[in-house]
């Protein structure tokens, strides 16, 4: 029988081994070059980094063709005609017809680009340990969020631990806008050495835009408030002495006058590509290395680059801002290109031509700053609040002596002096003015939509709308994407904006 | 299905004949009787060789070429007849003369297979079990595993890969996990191996089981819910050594490359397409009594139109036509294979040694795909009761890649593009259009592409067995895998120059390391009519993957190549990258299998297996099955009949699970990553589901074999039922989650159908042999539950992610393979524009000759009149109805004739490069279907007219239009050969020799528009015709 225990023994030995080679410790693995979200809002190091990739998340929605989708369709800016024969879809963006509607994808990219933002700041307003980091992620959300309400309507409210997923009113929007950015006006640092961070200048340069573009019917319009926050930032910042310095890349763009700008430069991946849409395809077919070439997505109408200008000669600001030589640097002269779009060869826009390309790098490098707010902006802002209030001589007086004194390169000449305007003309003038100062750098369609003007502006100077005619009063807002409503139990076909 | 096992007859072991004969001749008796007769095997088929011994001597003798033997031997003697590979089978001799018998495989020898850490018999896998053999997978030579089963068995559906080196795809019962895990596992010889196992030579196979049904895969459980693979590699034999040598060259071209418009025809397109456009419209509005002529002379073809450029004008003027993707392709690309075995065994051990190389050339200019293998499988018994054995293979692939956009830019290019003027332009033009993305593909063959794979795996056991029937295995595996990838872009061609770098190189090292450790104890045994196995295992592995990737721009010279990476100037723009990450799995599984008699059939198994894809307290999933069969030919009332030879009767039930999705899905991980000039943490845009579990599949499975006919009929019918929960799902998300994606269980899933599989002899005479085999398969899938009340989930996607896909969303109660789009009404008339004009349409303008989709909604119904996004319906789904194949097998004396047909019925899919065809711009390659486009002389057609405002109507792709019949019966592979007689490889040396021709793909029939209703529009078809040589020693 030993020959029998012998046997037992092996056999328990073997099931021994077989049962212990399987510890439960076996089946953890953890992730090796990741955090765990738990880690990162946890370490308020790491939900620093978050917050700041966050930010260039922010700045990744002014790349490429997005730096120009909202600027499209307005009075300012139209689409090149190649890129309305190519693409329906993006058409629809200046012809308003009936492919702008839910399942218009430019529309919808933009739409899904933004929220992850907003959700992921929400967080880190909630977990971050300190006030200024709380105020950073604040800001952000406030300014996607205002963004996002300016063009969409009534949207989500998405709080940490009080996400309300369905539309909700646009009082309650704006004031949650509002209390980000009261937050951030109060926490925010004066400067801030890493500039993709906001500063308290810019907290309330935007509260005050808060306050003055708000739709009337969110009864959060203000423009006391408005104006009581822009002098809070104005004193802090100063005009470039030359317009054209703003936009040349040669230079360190983060100058005395921006306020908050989002920081590009020429290499990948930090380079913005929107050269590449807004250049010469005449120019890009001769050689792409020039910096004024690209595709034409989206170049000036021509009342930005012609009727507006009528009576302002000697304002520097057109030389500066349009195109309309497109010889390149070594003398090579070129044409219309297969397409047989004249457009290649008319005015374009110079904002975002990055001159340290010439010669060496494709446009598409090109990474000059993208300005959010910059001094300029919110000075017209400020006069504006003032006209709105009744005091149009200190509005008038204000354009005068910054912007426009600026523009004609510091001494206002009298003729080109504003004098004796009604409180309408103003308004009017400054609608123009805005364009002559302001075109192409992403304020307009809200400048339309603030003052009522999209709808009978657009019609009359974008000649696809026009051509089109199908630009309707409830076009003021764009469609809740399809992607949006079929996976968001909480936002359904009946609550798309009215019209479409 | 049918074996044969001739094969066998030629192991002829020549010394050891002579051998018996010296030793035949010491006759010594005088009561000894000359007996004589012939051996076969069970189809009649002499066997040469077979050992034909006096019981309890050594005195004995061999069959001859015809099988004969004689040999005197005392009256009451016991002739035993041995042969490698069967039964041994004693006679007595009884005073006969004549003894003729045939001897029947030893299925036991042949059929043990090496499962997870045990090996059994494959009689044991009561439940749905496919079986190909090695002679079956020589049919076609073809160089890997997946592409010789094609056709084979049924519920195994194999779809083509043509880039050399590359893999066929593989699924067994269609689909039943959503998005993961849908490929079977591969089990060779225990060790569990992804889609690189076909990377194994194919001559080292003895045979391939595929295993289907829960019973038979819960062996597998935690991995085999789609479907087992089971390849065991060959073994060494008993008794003397044997040598085989296998070639073959075959010689591939595209057979239909050519399915686009030639110069002239495409020049007339393009000038029908701009006098249908909104350009036309222009001028006529200003000229409104022009003639079109004028038009045409004036505008578009005069020497001053920019809409044709000069070079075009002069292709036209001199006729030419030029094809460039004739201009970048192989006219003839010639693979060759070699593989060389050396096998043998004594009583206590054995081995099998092999080298194989396959030096391939892929039908595209300068890419080729070079693979070497070698293997030794060893046995050896230590002790009479301990056994250790080893089975080891290395295998090196170097492959010699060409970048996508060769072939891609190549046949989309202009035939007015002159190839000689234009062989070094940076890129490629339509009219004046130099098109930036067109990269010039001659100049693209000089980018490099080089990878390289080396894999090593080998599975060693230890089996020791102290009492009869007692059995304990362990085992230890290891699979290595590591490949280099190495890329070189030279400076000046266009690609280097749109991102404006002087060259760029890759370095990706990619290395898999998995291990897996099973132990196994069982114990068979029997009491009266009682038959038992009882199984008990564990098993553990893990699965490392660690990858380095680095990048490198701007170098002195081109000279270098991808070599010195050190080189590169551009030093801001280097480029690192690396991950670790490992995945483990653990199981415990119990088993038995009992019979009563041989006549019922049992089989429980009951298996827990744990993941490290799950999160603590969702790691474990619990999977039991039952199987039962019953052998209906052994029962007492069916022994008087003679008509079936076996009936049996097969039910099986069981769960497994599946745990194929990425690691960490069940935690929101956040990354660093560089931009803005500094680091920072980025959501990876998944959304982590923490309770993630098992995907289960709960299956049952019927089957019946019948064998009728002195088993000249044998017939196999099958039939399941899987419902698969939890299942696992990557869905996009609302992105107020403030995440894209996240993977969760969601739903249910049935699969239901049927698979058919018969085979005849039809003729069996000695010199005349003829059998025929056919399978059929149908599988249904349904998606009977989503998760809530919801009965749709939409699958985003296109540039932004926003755009509803045509594929993958899934609707409560259809197919997960749905196509989901505008449906197809009818080309426009010009009758029809009154209602077309009351349509609203989302911004499209339509002519006579546009493609107008269907309005879903009646009259009265909200919705009527528009054509938007409740319009989109199912308008087919990618299932086939059925598919399978079928062969003939002929042979007369030493020639022999094979075909295999493949088929497939009822599928749809979506060929984006007939649709890209179909654009009728003008200004982009069109199909030749373009002939019969529609014009106010030609209105009989469903081809729509040419347009250059194409983005303004309903595009090739934006309705059902474009969906493709992919129903197709093709001529597999025809193989003709020849095995010489003994007589002359005899007298040679050659124990064997066997030469043929054979063509893979010579016909294709189908009604698919693109190049392949298989193989989508990846590459033409190719055909191969092959001619090769079989030798054994």
């Amino acid at each position: 029988m030993k020959n029998l225990d012998t046997i037992k023994l092996v056999v328990a030995s073997f099931f021994a081994l077989m049962m212990t080679s399987c510890s439960s410790g076996f089946l953890v693995e953890e992730p090796n070059t990741s955090l765990t979200e738990e880690e990162v809002y946890s370490d308020q190091e790491s939900l620093q980094l978050l917050v700041a990739g966050l930010y260039t998340q922010w700045r990744d929605t002014r790349k490429d063709r997005s730096a120009l989708y909202f600027t499209m369709g307005t009075d300012e800016a139209q689409q090149g005609g190649q890129q309305v024969q190519e693409n329906n879809v993006q058409a629809a963006l200046d012809k308003y017809n009936g492919a702008l509607n839910p399942t218009n994808s430019v529309i919808a990219g933009e739409w899904n680009k933004r929220w992850p933002i907003v959700s992921a700041a929400s967080k880190a307003v909630f977990f971050a340990q300190t006030d200024q980091l709380s105020a950073e992620a604040a800001f952000l959300r406030a300014a996607v969020n205002f963004e996002l309400a300016m063009l969409w309507g009534p949207i989500p409210i998405v709080e940490q631990g009080n996400t309300l997923e369905a539309r909700q009113p646009l009082a309650d929007v704006y004031n949650f806008i509002i209390r980000d950015l009261e937050l951030a006006v109060e926490f925010l640092p004066i400067t801030q050495s890493d500039k993709r961070f906001p500063t308290k200048g810019a907290a309330e340069a935007l509260l005050g835009k808060v306050y003055m573009y708000a739709p009337e019917e969110s009864n959060v319009r203000d423009y006391q408030k408005a104006l009581e926050y822009f002098d809070l930032a104005i004193p802090k910042y100063s005009l470039l002495p030359n317009y054209g310095d703003l936009f040349n890349t040669l230079l360190d763009q983060n100058s005395s006058e921006v306020i908050y700008g989002f920081q590009f430069n020429n290499i990948e991946p930090d380079n913005n590509q929107v050269q590449h849409q807004a250049g010469s395809r005449a120019v890009a077919d001769v050689d792409a290395n020039t910096y004024f070439g690209g595709y034409d997505l989206a170049v000036p109408t021509e009342y930005y680059h012609t009727d507006i200008w009528v009576g302002e000669t000697g304002d520097t600001r057109k030389a500066a801002s349009i195109r309309e030589n497109f010889v390149l640097p070594d003398g090579r002269v070129p044409t219309i290109t297969w397409t047989n779009q004249p457009d290649e060869l008319e005015p374009h826009t110079k904002k975002y031509e990055d001159i340290r390309t010439q010669g060496s790098q494709n446009f598409w490098y090109s990474g000059g700053m993208i300005y959010f707010l910059r001094l300029g902006d919110i000075l017209l802002n400020k006069a504006e609040c003032l006209n709105e209030l009744g005091r149009t001589g200190e509005a008038i007086q204000l354009v005068n002596s910054t912007v426009r004194a600026r523009a004609f390169g510091g001494t206002l000449p009298d003729e080109n002096a504003w004098v004796n305007m009604s409180q309408d003309e103003f308004r009017d003038n400054m609608l123009d003015e805005r364009m002559r100062e302001l075109a192409f750098e992403g304020w307009r369609r809200m400048d339309l939509i603030r003052t009522g003007n999209l709808i009978e502006r657009v019609s009359e100077h974008n000649p696809w709308a026009n051509e089109s005619g199908t630009l309707q009063p409830f076009h003021v807002r764009y469609p809740i994407p399809e992607s949006e409503i079929k996976q968001n139990q909480a936002i359904n076909e009946e609550d798309q904006n009215p019209g479409y | 299905m049918k074996k044969k096992y001739s094969h066998y007859r030629y192991l002829v072991l020549i010394p050891l004949m002579l051998y018996l004969r010296i030793a035949s001749a010491q006759d010594s008796n005088s009561n000894k009787i000359l007996v004589s007769g012939t051996v076969t095997d069970e189809q009649g088929e002499a066997l040469i060789g077979v050992t034909v011994l006096l019981k309890g001597t050594m005195l004995g003798t061999t069959t001859d070429i015809e099988g004969n033997y004689s040999l005197k031997a005392p009256i009451d003697a016991t002739i035993t007849f041995s042969y490698v590979g069967f039964q041994n089978i004693e006679i007595p001799i009884d005073g006969q003369t004549e003894i003729n018998t045939s001897l029947i495989m030893d299925t036991d020898a042949l059929d043990e297979i090496v499962v997870v850490g045990t090996s059994l018999k494959k009689s044991d896998l009561t439940g749905s079990v496919v079986s190909v053999n090695s002679k079956t997978l020589e049919e076609r030579p073809v160089t890997n595993i997946n592409d010789a089963l094609q056709g084979r068995a049924a519920g195994v559906f194999i779809q083509n890969n043509p880039t050399p080196g590359g893999y066929a795809s593989i699924r067994i019962r269609g689909n039943n996990s959503i998005q993961y895990g849908g490929n079977p596992i591969f089990v060779v010889d225990g060790i569990i191996m992804d889609n690189d196992f076909n990377l194994i030579n194919l001559n080292d196979v003895a045979s391939i089981n595929v295993l289907k049904d829960a019973s038979a895969t819960a062996l597998y459980g935690s991995r085999g819910a789609n479907g087992v693979v089971v390849v065991t590699t060959k073994k060494g034999k008993k008794g003397e050594g044997q040598l085989n040598y296998k070639t073959w060259v075959g010689f591939s071209s595209f057979i239909n490359e050519d399915l686009t418009l030639g110069a002239s025809d495409m020049y007339q397109l393009r000038i029908d397409a701009l006098a249908n456009s909104s350009i036309a419209a222009n001028y006529f509005s200003q000229y409104p009594n022009a003639p079109k002529e004028e038009f045409i002379n004036s505008q578009l073809i005069g020497d001053n139109s920019a809409w044709f450029a000069d070079y075009e004008r002069n292709s036209m003027e001199q006729g030419r036509s030029y094809d460039w993707l004739r201009e970048v392709s192989r006219d003839q690309a010639v693979q060759q294979n070699h593989s060389a075995s050396f096998s043998g065994g004594s009583e206590n051990s054995s081995f099998f040694a092999s080298f194989g190389y396959i030096d391939e050339e892929g039908l595209i200019e300068n890419s080729s795909s070079q693979r070497i293998t070698g293997r030794l499988n060893v046995e050896q018994s230590v002790k009479s009761n301990l056994k250790v054995g080893s089975n080891t293979a290395f295998t090196r692939l170097e492959n010699q890649e060409v970048d996508g956009s060769v072939f891609s830019v190549a046949r989309a290019a202009n035939p007015l593009l002159p190839i000689g003027q234009y062989g070094d332009t940076l890129f490629l033009a339509w009219g004046d259009n130099w098109d930036i993305n067109s990269e010039n593909p001659l100049n693209s063959l000089n980018i490099r592409k080089d990878r390289i794979v080396n894999k090593f795996s080998s599975s060693n056991y230890i089996d020791y067995s102290p009492i009869p029937g007692l059995s304990m295995r362990t085992t230890f595996a290891v699979d290595i895998s590591n490949q280099e990838y190495y890329e070189y872009t030279p400076r000046g061609i266009q690609q280097a120059l749109r991102d404006s770098y002087l060259g760029r190189a890759i370095h990706n090292f990619d290395k898999t390391t998995y291990y897996q450790w099973d132990n196994s104890i069982s114990y068979k045994s029997s009491f009266g009519k009682h038959n038992y196995t009882v199984l008990l295992a564990t098993s553990l592995s893990r699965d490392e993957f660690n990858y380095t990737n680095l990048s490198a721009r701007d170098f002195p010279t081109d000279n270098f190549s991808y070599y010195d990476l050190g080189g590169a100037f551009d030093k801001p723009n280097f480029n690192l990258g690396s991950d670790f990450s490992a995945a483990t799995l653990m199981s415990y599984l119990a088993r038995v299998n009992y019979n009563f008699d041989n006549k019922y059939f049992v089989t429980a198994t009951a298996r827990y297996d744990g993941s490290s894809k799950f999160a603590e307290g969702y790691k474990w999933g619990l999977f039991p099955s039952l199987a039962l069969s019953w052998d209906m030919t052994s029962e007492g009332f069916m022994q008087s009949q003679s008509f079936f030879d076996m009936l049996k009767l097969r039910a099986g039930y069981g769960s497994v699970g599946n745990q194929t999705i990425p690691n960490f899905a069940f935690l929101s991980l956040y990354r660093p990553a560089f931009a803005n000039e500094t680091v920072s943490f980025n959501s990876t845009g998944l959304r982590g589901t923490e309770a993630l579990t098992w995907e289960s599949q709960r299956q049952l499975n019927v089957g019946i074999d019948l064998s009728m006919l002195n088993s000249r009929v044998q017939f196999t019918a099958e039939y399941f039922n899987i419902v698969n929960s939890n299942l696992l799902m990557r869905r996009t998300l609302s992105t107020l989650t403030g995440y894209n994606e996240a993977i969760e269980n969601i739903g249910e899933l049935t699969n239901r159908g049927f698979e058919l599989s018969a085979s005849a002899i039809l003729v069996d005479k000695s010199n005349f042999k003829w059998d025929i085999s056919a399978n059929l398969s149908r599988d249904q899938n349904r998606v009977t539950q989503l998760f809530q009340d919801v009965d749709a989930i939409f699958n985003f996607g296109g540039f932004t992610g926003t755009e509803i896909q045509r594929t993958g969303n899934l609707f409560l109660g259809e197919s997960l393979n749905s196509i989901y789009m505008w449906e197809f009404d009818r080309i426009i008339q010009p009758e029809d524009m009154e209602y077309v004009n009351s349509l609203q349409l989302p911004g499209k303008t339509l002519r006579p000759g546009d493609i107008l989709p269907r309005d879903q909604q009646a009259p009265g119904e909200p919705g009527h009149g528009i054509i938007d996004e409740d319009d989109r319906v199912i308008v087919g789904t990618q299932d086939p109805k059925f598919y399978g194949g079928f062969s003939s097998r002929a042979s007369w004396k030493g020639l022999s004739l094979n075909t295999v047909f493949t088929y497939s019925y009822g599928a749809k899919r979506i060929s984006g490069f007939y649709e890209q065809l179909m654009a009728g711009t003008g200004f982009g390659p069109a199909h030749n279907d373009m002939l019969n486009r529609w014009s106010p002389t030609n209105t009989d057609t469903n081809i729509p007219r040419a347009t250059y405002d194409n983005a303004a109507r309903f595009t090739a792709g934006e309705t059902s239009w474009g969906i493709q019949d992919a129903s197709f019966v093709r001529l597999a592979t025809i193989t003709l050969s020849y095995t010489l007689p003994k007589l002359i490889t005899n007298t040679v040396g050659v124990g064997n020799a066997r030469i043929y021709a054979s063509g893979n793909n010579l016909v294709t029939w189908t009604k698919y528009k693109g190049y392949d209703p298989e193989n989508g529009d990846f590459y033409p078809t190719s055909r191969m015709l092959v001619f090769g040589a079989d030798i054994s020693f």
